[in-house]
C-alpha cells in the first residue's frame, strides 16, 4: 500500500465510520399499523401529537443526519444532504418513493 | 377514535391492508443496499410474521432479524434500536383489530447505519422532533467505540544491536484527519524475531447526551485484544494463509522482576504513542485502570530469505452481553402489559448482543 492508500484504509476501517451515502426509510404498512396511521391522520391532533409529529420527523431525517450531532457545531465543509428514499412494507417491500 | 373524512379513512384502510409483516424482506433490502447507506425501519412488530404464514414464505424464525443485524454489523455497519412507547388509545378505531390490550404500545425503529455517529444522529433527530413521546430509548446493539484513545507501542530491543526498529517514515501515529486510524510501522532488523507490546493508556468513551442508557459506561467494559487481522493489498481484512512471510504470535506479558521483564532488552525499551481522535472536541483521558492486559506479540520471520512487508488491523473489543439485563429491565419498564413477547426480545438480545470493536489501529511490519 502506498501512503495515500494507507490513509484511505485508515478511514475505511475506522470505528468512527463515514457519513451515509443515502438514507432509506422503510415504513410498516401492515394491518397492525393501521391504527397508527389513523391516529397520525386524525383531525384530533391534541389527542395524540406524537403520531403526526413522527411523520414530520421522518420527512426531515435525511437533512438532519447530514448535520453534526452536536448542537451549535459548524457543519463540515464537505457535508451534503444524502438522498432520501422511502419504501413501505408488509408482506412485500414496495418500490421506493420520494420522501415528499 | 377516527375524526377525519370518509375518503381519507378509506384510503388508509386500503393502504394498510397487509395482514402480515415480513421483516425479513425489509432487512434483505437493507442489506442489499450496502453498509454505506443509512436504513431506518419503522415497525410495531417486535418479531416477524406468524409461523407458516402463507403470505410470508420465510415465516417466523426467532433468529431471522437477529441474523440480519449480525450480518450488517459483521459487514462493518453499526446497528441500533430506537424504542418508543406511545399511547395506544388513539391507535384504536372502529374496524381496527385490537392488537394490544394495554395503555401503551411499543414502536420499534431499527437503525442500520454505516457508523455509530449516523445512528446517534437519527436518535437525536427523533428525540428532538418527537418530544411528546417519552420514554424514547436508544439501544445500541454494538458497543459505542472509543471517541479517543492512546496506545503505547513498546519495542523490546537492544540499542546496540536492535532486533526491531520503528519506521517513523511510514507510521502515522497521530493522524491529523479526525476519525482516521493511527498506524505504527516496525521493521524486523537483522533478527528473525522480535517482541513488540501494546499498552492501552488513555481512553474516552461517550457516555452522555445521546444515550438513553447513560448508566452504561463502556470504559468499564471488559476489553479484549483480538488476534491481529491481516490486510490484503487493498486494505481488506483477509484470512488467506501465506499472505506474508511474517507471523504474529501472542505471548504472555512477563511479570515484574522476571528475566524476560528485566533482562531481555539490555538496551532498554523504545516506544511510540498512537493517538486516535474521532471527534475534534474530544481528547483521550487517563484510562485509570483499564481492564486490559498489554498485547505482547512475538513477530517472527517464517523464512530466512524472504523480504517484504505486511499490514495488520489490531482491534480491541468489548462485550455487550453484560448490559443485557439492564437494557431488558429498562425496556420492560415501559409497559406492564403483555403487548410484547419478552421471551422473544430476550432471545434477540442474547443472540445479537455479543462483542464489538471499540478501538482499532493499523500495524505495518517490514521484514
Amino acid at each position: 500500500m502506498t501512503a495515500s492508500q494507507a490513509d484511505a484504509v485508515s478511514l475505511t476501517l475506522s470505528t468512527e465510520g463515514g457519513d451515509p451515502a443515502a438514507v432509506d426509510i422503510y415504513f410498516d404498512v401492515s394491518g397492525s399499523m393501521r391504527g397508527f396511521a389513523l391516529a397520525a391522520a386524525a383531525n384530533d391532533r391534541s389527542a395524540a401529537p406524537e403520531y403526526f409529529s413522527f411523520l414530520n420527523a421522518l420527512r426531515s431525517l435525511p437533512t438532519q443526519v447530514a448535520r453534526p450531532a452536536r448542537p451549535g457545531a459548524a457543519p463540515a465543509a464537505e457535508a451534503t444532504e444524502p438522498p432520501g428514499h422511502a419504501a413501505t412494507f408488509g408482506a412485500v417491500v414496495d418500490a421506493p418513493i420520494g420522501l415528499d | 377514535m377516527w375524526a377525519g373524512g370518509a375518503l381519507l379513512r378509506g384510503r388508509i384502510d386500503q393502504f394498510y391492508a397487509d395482514r402480515t409483516t415480513c421483516l425479513d424482506r425489509v432487512f434483505e433490502a437493507a442489506l442489499k443496499g450496502g453498509t454505506d447507506r443509512l436504513n431506518v425501519i419503522l415497525t410495531d412488530a417486535e418479531q416477524n410474521a406468524p409461523v407458516n404464514d402463507p403470505s410470508c414464505p420465510n415465516g417466523l424464525n426467532p433468529s431471522t432479524i437477529q441474523s440480519y443485524l449480525n450480518k450488517w454489523t459483521e459487514s462493518g455497519g453499526f446497528a441500533a434500536l430506537i424504542v418508543a412507547s406511545i399511547k395506544y388509545q388513539p391507535w384504536q378505531s372502529p374496524g381496527v383489530a385490537n392488537y394490544c390490550a394495554c395503555a401503551e404500545k411499543l414502536l420499534f425503529i431499527y437503525v442500520l447505519a454505516p457508523s455509530p455517529k449516523s445512528a446517534e444522529r437519527v436518535y437525536a433527530h427523533f428525540r428532538d422532533y418527537w418530544q411528546s413521546v417519552r420514554p424514547l430509548s436508544y439501544v445500541p446493539l454494538l458497543p459505542r467505540p472509543a471517541v479517543a484513545f492512546e496506545v503505547r507501542a513498546i519495542a523490546e530491543t537492544d540499542a546496540r544491536d536492535p532486533s526491531l526498529i520503528f519506521r517513523d517514515d511510514i507510521s502515522d501515529l497521530n493522524p491529523r484527519r479526525v476519525g482516521s486510524l493511527p498506524r505504527v510501522a516496525i521493521e524486523l532488523a537483522e533478527s528473525d524475531e522480535a517482541i513488540v507490546e501494546f499498552r492501552l493508556e488513555k481512553t474516552t468513551f461517550q457516555t452522555g447526551a445521546l444515550s438513553a442508557f447513560q448508566q452504561i459506561d463502556w470504559s468499564k467494559a471488559r476489553f479484549d485484544w483480538q488476534d491481529p487481522m491481516a490486510l490484503d493489498s487493498e486494505g481488506n481484512v483477509t484470512t488467506a494463509d501465506g499472505l506474508s512471510l511474517v507471523r504474529l504470535v501472542n505471548t504472555e506479558v512477563p511479570t515484574e522482576g522476571s528475566n524476560a521483564a528485566s533482562g531481555v532488552a539490555p538496551g532498554g525499551r523504545v516506544s511510540r504513542t498512537l493517538r486516535f481522535l474521532a471527534q475534534a472536541t474530544e481528547s483521550p483521558a487517563d484510562a485509570g485502570q483499564p481492564q486490559l492486559s498489554p498485547l505482547r506479540l512475538r513477530v517472527r520471520r517464517t523464512t530466512a530469505n524472504g523480504k517484504g512487508c505486511a499490514w495488520f488491523l489490531v482491534e480491541v473489543t468489548a462485550p455487550v452481553r453484560e448490559q443485557n439485563r439492564y437494557l431488558l429491565e429498562t425496556l420492560q419498564s415501559y409497559q406492564s402489559t403483555g403487548c410484547v413477547n419478552w421471551n422473544q426480545v430476550r432471545q434477540q438480545f442474547d443472540f445479537l448482543l455479543q462483542r464489538g470493536p471499540v478501538m482499532r489501529f493499523l500495524l505495518h511490519i517490514d521484514y
